[in-house]
């Protein structure tokens, strides 16, 4: 059995650590005697349809993205595609951004998306930036995620968009209404680096699954001793808590 | 005289002895209440000295300021310099404090600055520096600055304030173009790295660690010639004209990947080579890394152009054995350490270079936090690369710090053994623990962020096995 994982923009798209995300990926797979061939998809790259199990996005700087989005265009179509077709995405920060509907500048112009994602960004005034903790959406044990936020875009999912999960530490989305990343079919968007996956196995694993699935095979997978990676996971919650000013919307206080 | 920083000074310097008293080291809030004081205490103070020396970059400006520190003491100068890593205003006022007299004087012929990127912007134009250096721009502390583009920004700005001359690296891209915007009578003195054929490398993997690989004027992708480290090398342009530019100083590094450690070869060129009547100069350093050499040449460069005798500055050169935890020999009861900061990947990657450079068993301890002065968020520690160690049975790991779990993550994923990976989350008890299990065979290297460093500094020096920080550097 083999996974294939298309990379994109490796170069452009890894400025926090993001290739920590397709290591875990691999390593996870490995350890499990499932065989994995990552792809790295540059600009100008060919992304053929019905080719690929997995697809990477991670985040970049504002002039990376500005080379990005444009080639990004060139592929919509077949990332639409991929999309419908259940292969399983993973797009974070920048990447996640740049999968919704459109961007807009600090300086109001409008940067079109992929589309994936019923979302919108606008550029704020601050950065947002700490530790972040969500309570995932998705049926997880535990149901909690972590990772580090690092976005000056406010992002607003769309009406029946479902979000990744809801905030519990961190500003998440746009730092008003709680939600944080978002989910369309096997498609999955989120802020939240530092790596992301490494430290959240649960997460890792149910990507797997959903590969696995698609592909018509069981999605049940070995389990792995996982002792370091929750102990990381819970550190991260820790440090998180005790150094990120706690947020909860007006409505929820 | 100036009352009103006369006042300021008293103050300061009452609140450093007070601070040292109670085992403090008084680098940040004698500055921060002499700066409410009199909020124009440095560019008065400064003042004092025509002679002013501004060192910038994301890695190597301890170590360029210390070695330049030891340069001009060789040339018979007196130096004053702020004190490692105190290079924010309020570290920076500290220092000028302690060193100046109560009327705000100066007694030094040169004034050395370090000086942190996000901090300079206010800072360099009430330094106003005779010469500034800028030493590299790499991934750092991104939860702070944002982004790496920024942060250039800021530096490239700064440089307004040169008065004559600013020393750039040519190897780093992004450093380089700023000799495109200096202001009116200041010149650019660039230095780079020249490597005979052998020791040329491959271009970096993807996405390593690895910030700028396009070029700034249309967006292609740099060819390089040879790379030194991260992205420093010998770069073209395949799409339009843009390349590294001549050197006026030129550090070529001859013999095997071993030299790489210690022998440099200083070329000079053009107004400098006049000025210091010689064109080439034989350097045998005793800190080693490529990124020691690219430090000495930074230092080479300021002071060559600040009219030092070539023979002061191999002289200085030669003497520097190191700056304040840049592998620092440690002693302890329980044995001999090695002793190194990290802050970013490429610092990191160089430094793990350096340690595998020792053939035999070694036990590595990484100490990592995630203070604000570390960096809060710690996802550079997946651009450091550990692969080499999977298959290295003579390498054992202790991960340490607030983020010990993070650091045992990476490692575990980069595929070395589980049983090589052990979790000490208290630094000098992550300390004993390598010593311990080196059983004085293996060598111990440990490696630390900023704040992991300070706590392990100063738990060692409560045992009198360091000195302290205010005294460790001068």
């Amino acid at each position: 059995m083999r996974i294939r994982i298309a990379h994109l923009y490796p170069d452009l798209m890894n400025l926090y650590g993001d290739r920590g995300n397709i290591i875990a990926l691999r390593r996870r797979c490995e350890w499990r005697g499932i065989e994995v061939q990552v792809e790295a998809i540059d600009v100008g790259g060919q992304l053929g349809p019905g080719d690929w199990d997995l697809l990477f996005i991670g985040g970049g700087q504002d002039r990376q993205q500005e080379l990005v989005w444009r080639d990004l265009q060139d592929k919509k179509d077949a990332l639409l595609q991929a999309a419908e077709d259940g292969v399983v995405m993973l797009a974070v920060c920048g990447g996640y951004q740049l999968f919704g509907r459109s961007y807009q500048t600090s300086v109001g112009e409008q940067i079109p998306g992929v589309g994936i994602f019923d979302m919108e960004t606008v550029a704020g005034e601050n950065r947002i930036i700490g530790d972040a903790v969500i309570e995932s959406s998705l049926l997880l044990e535990p149901r909690t995620l972590v990772g580090f936020e690092n976005h000056a875009g406010r992002t607003r999912l769309g009406e029946g968009s479902r979000p990744l999960g809801s905030v519990l530490v961190g500003r998440g989305n746009n730092g008003r209404d709680d939600s944080e990343g978002c989910v369309c079919g096997n498609a999955f968007g989120t802020y939240l680096h530092g790596s992301f996956l490494p430290k959240n196995p649960h997460f890792t694993d149910h990507l797997l699954s959903r590969v696995l699935e698609r592909r018509g095979e069981s999605p049940a997978l070995a389990s792995l001793d996982d002792d370091l990676e929750w102990q990381a996971h819970e550190t991260a919650r820790l440090r998180a808590r005790r150094v990120t000013r706690r947020f909860r919307p007006r409505s929820l206080r | 005289m100036n009352l009103r920083l006369t006042a300021a000074v008293a103050v300061g310097k009452l609140l450093i002895m007070a601070l040292r008293v109670v085992g403090r080291a008084g680098t940040t809030l004698p500055g921060r209440v002499a700066l409410a004081l009199a909020p124009d205490l440095i560019s008065e103070i400064c003042r004092a000295v025509d002679n002013r020396i501004v060192v910038t970059g994301t890695n190597g400006k301890t170590t360029t300021s210390a070695m330049l520190d030891a340069v001009f003491r060789s040339a018979g100068q007196k130096v004053v310099r702020n004190v490692s890593g105190a290079n924010l205003a309020s570290g920076v006022a500290s220092s000028l404090i302690e060193h100046a007299t109560l009327a705000g004087h100066l007694l030094a012929d040169i004034l050395i600055l370090e000086l942190d990127e996000a901090a300079i912007p206010s800072l360099a134009p009430q330094v106003r520096p005779r010469l500034a250096v800028v030493t590299n721009l790499f991934r750092d502390q991104l939860d702070r600055f944002g982004e790496l583009d920024r942060t250039a920004t800021f530096v490239r700005r700064s440089l307004a304030s040169a008065r004559e001359v600013a020393c750039l690296n040519a190897d780093d891209p992004q450093v380089a173009g700023f000799q495109r915007s200096l202001p009116d009578g200041c010149r650019p003195v660039m230095y780079g790295v020249e490597l005979s054929a052998p020791q040329q490398r491959p271009v970096p993997e993807h996405g390593v660690g690895v910030d700028v690989q396009y070029c700034f004027e249309c967006g292609a992708r740099f060819f390089y010639d040879f790379t030194t480290y991260g992205h420093l090398g010998h770069y073209t342009c395949p799409q339009c004209s843009s390349a590294r530019p001549s050197l006026h100083v030129m550090g070529l590094i001859t013999g095997g990947e071993e030299a790489v450690g210690g022998r440099v070869q200083l070329r000079l060129s053009g107004e400098l080579a006049r000025e210091a009547g010689v064109t080439e100069l034989e350097i045998n350093l005793r800190v080693p890394g490529i990124y020691n050499i690219y430090n000495a040449l930074a230092a080479a460069a300021a002071a060559v152009a600040s009219g030092v005798a070539a023979e002061d500055v191999r002289a200085g050169l030669e003497a520097f054995t190191g700056a304040f935890g840049r592998m620092e020999r440690v002693q302890v009861s329980s044995g001999e350490f090695s002793l190194a900061l990290v802050k970013n990947p490429a610092g990191f990657n160089e430094v793990l270079r350096t340690v595998q450079e020792d053939a035999g068993d070694k036990v590595l301890v990484l100490a990592v936090n995630d203070h604000a002065a570390d960096g809060r968020d710690i996802s550079w520690l997946w651009d450091v690369q550990f692969a080499q160690f999977s298959d290295s049975p003579e390498v054992s790991f202790i991960s340490s710090g607030l983020r010990a779990h993070d650091m045992a993550v990476r490692l575990k994923y980069a595929q070395v053994p589980r049983e090589r990976i052990t979790v000490v989350p208290e630094p000098s008890a992550a300390v004993e623990a390598a010593l311990d299990s080196s059983g004085g065979s293996a060598e111990v290297f440990v490696l630390c962020t900023y704040t992991a460093m300070l706590s392990l500094r100063s738990e060692l020096s409560s045992r009198g096995a360091v000195p302290d920080m205010w005294k460790g550097v001068r």
